[in-house]
């Protein structure tokens, strides 16, 4: 099957106080000759300190899991939680045609 | 901060959806060190199903009640830089009681170009602190930002003054904008002064430079140093971002002792209990000739201010200092240079070192942290994360 792409994207530095931006993009290839539906596609802000002999954030391996779940209730040693958002769903139930981009903006 | 859109439908062509957030005054700025790390992370999530396959075959190895079947959640991590601004509260959240936000949805009309929604959002955004000034009943934004401001200045202020107590050789420092400090050495033959190092100030914010100057004493570019002639042949001056462990422990003993600054080594002892790490230099180098260097040393916006950031009980102190490294050649005494006549004389360095303060970036009220924002952003690259789903049904 042709690959679903998920495509996010921020554009540098945010000032505490101040809004953060980042875009997100489905992009589904249009070789593809079936829709592809999106169950549920969600976002959450999270912020850590660790010491440094724990892996990045960006590197963890996410769990195997199909449902929604909240990353900041992992109870990892060497690291605490300073910043957690609730897990939001952005969109549901959503179907994307051969070809087809979908997108949203974090203003 | 609630949802406003709640069944968003993405279609490019008609709409944007906004989701978005403020991001809290307390959180610690964005750390990649060597001992602990601070990072900030959208984490954006998907998962796909399938529908019911059509046919007997399907039919009887799946359900025949037709239920669709979910793939495993796919992960996206978008590091998202955070910067300290004037809204910086010192105290960083704890592990007990991180900070919140919420994440909102607006739709609203595709247009062109972002800067149009920086502009709203800002808009509102004010709109929103005069409606909260208004109903805490409090005074004039304008005198609340005076106040701030003198509250700055004081303490920059002590900063100065600490850095001159510290090293008690602060010369010239009334009514000039600059301070002095008198680089010397001691020898057998007495004290001597080897440099003058004239700096803007101790504090700086970040975003900003430190400004100075070093002046070599000796026109003759040498002095003598333990019997023989020594010049300075190469000057670097570094703005060094030193990284100092402290436990927790030591910390509440302190505190109960009416200190706060005793450190300590990590309880971990193949740990290194301090780590440095060269943010920016300048080198001058010109076979000693250099009588008198300018310098003039960029803190990148996206440095952490001076703070202390804590980890799993690991509390890790950011700090600067202004190193400057005189490179000298010569000045062994004359029975060690004999045995190697025609050689290159020797070379040695002497570091001196002045404690700076980063304080946060100058930016005051959500406009300008905007601003602030757009310029740290101009500064970055744009990161993005991807991740490509195949042979998902």
């Amino acid at each position: 099957m042709a690959p679903l792409r998920v495509v996010a994207r921020t554009d540098g530095a945010r000032v505490v106080g101040s809004w953060f931006q980042a875009s997100i993009e489905l992009q589904y290839e249009g070789s593809a000759t079936e829709p592809v539906w999106v169950d549920w596609l969600a976002a959450q802000l999270c912020g850590f300190c660790s010491r440094c002999d724990e892996l990045p954030m960006t590197q963890q391996v996410a769990r195997s899991s199909s449902a929604l779940q909240d990353e900041t209730k992992d109870r990892i040693a060497g690291r605490d939680c300073v910043l957690c958002s609730p897990p939001h769903v952005l969109a549901a139930n959503e179907c994307l045609e051969p070809g087809q981009t979908k997108w949203c903006v974090f203003p | 901060m609630g949802v406003i859109a709640s069944s968003p439908a993405l279609d490019s062509s008609l709409r944007r959806l906004h989701v978005r957030s403020r991001l809290p005054a307390e959180l610690p700025p964005s750390f990649y060190g060597s001992l602990v790390r601070s990072e900030y992370t959208l984490i954006v999530s998907l998962c796909t199903k399938a529908p019911p396959r059509p046919g007997l075959l399907a039919s009887m190895l799946f359900s025949s009640t037709g239920e669709w079947r979910r793939g495993p959640v796919h992960r996206v991590c978008v590091p998202v830089h955070v910067v300290c601004g004037v809204a910086y509260v010192r105290a960083a959240p704890t592990a007990a009681t991180p900070a919140c936000c919420r994440l909102a949805l607006v739709e609203r009309a595709a247009r062109a170009g972002t800067e149009d929604e920086y502009e709203e959002d800002e808009t509102e955004a004010e709109e929103e602190a005069t409606a909260a000034a208004a109903s805490r009943g409090e005074g004039s934004r304008a005198a609340e930002d005076e106040e701030d401001e003198e509250d700055e200045e004081d303490e920059e202020d002590e900063d100065e003054d600490e850095a001159a107590a510290a090293y008690g050789a602060r010369l010239g420092g009334g009514g000039s904008s600059l301070s002095s400090y008198e680089v010397q050495l001691g020898g057998p033959s007495g004290v001597q002064s080897l440099a003058r190092v004239q700096l803007t100030g101790t504090c700086v914010r970040v975003g900003g430079a430190v400004r100075g100057a070093v002046e070599i004493f000796d026109a003759s570019g040498a002095w003598s140093r333990g019997g023989a002639h020594a010049s300075v042949e190469r000057l670097e001056v570094a703005l060094v971002l030193i990284e100092q462990s402290e436990t927790a422990a030591a910390a509440g003993d302190a505190a109960a002792a009416g200190s706060d600054t005793v450190f300590t080594p990590m309880p971990d002892p193949t740990a290194a209990a301090t780590a440095s790490s060269t943010v920016v230099a300048r080198t001058f180098a010109d076979g000693g000739t250099t009588r008198r260097a300018t310098f003039e040393l960029g803190a990148p916006v996206h440095a952490p201010p001076s703070t202390a950031l804590c980890a799993a009980g690991l509390t890790v102190r950011l700090t600067y200092e202004l190193r400057i490294t005189f490179e000298l050649r010569g000045g062994q005494p004359a029975s060690v240079s004999a045995g190697a006549a025609g050689a290159e004389p020797p070379t040695s360095k002497l570091p001196w070192r002045l404690p700076l303060r980063l304080l946060p970036t100058r930016t005051r009220g959500r406009r300008a942290a905007a601003t602030s924002a757009r310029t740290a952003a101009a500064s970055m690259p744009i990161v993005t994360s991807e991740v490509v789903l195949n042979d998902e049904s």
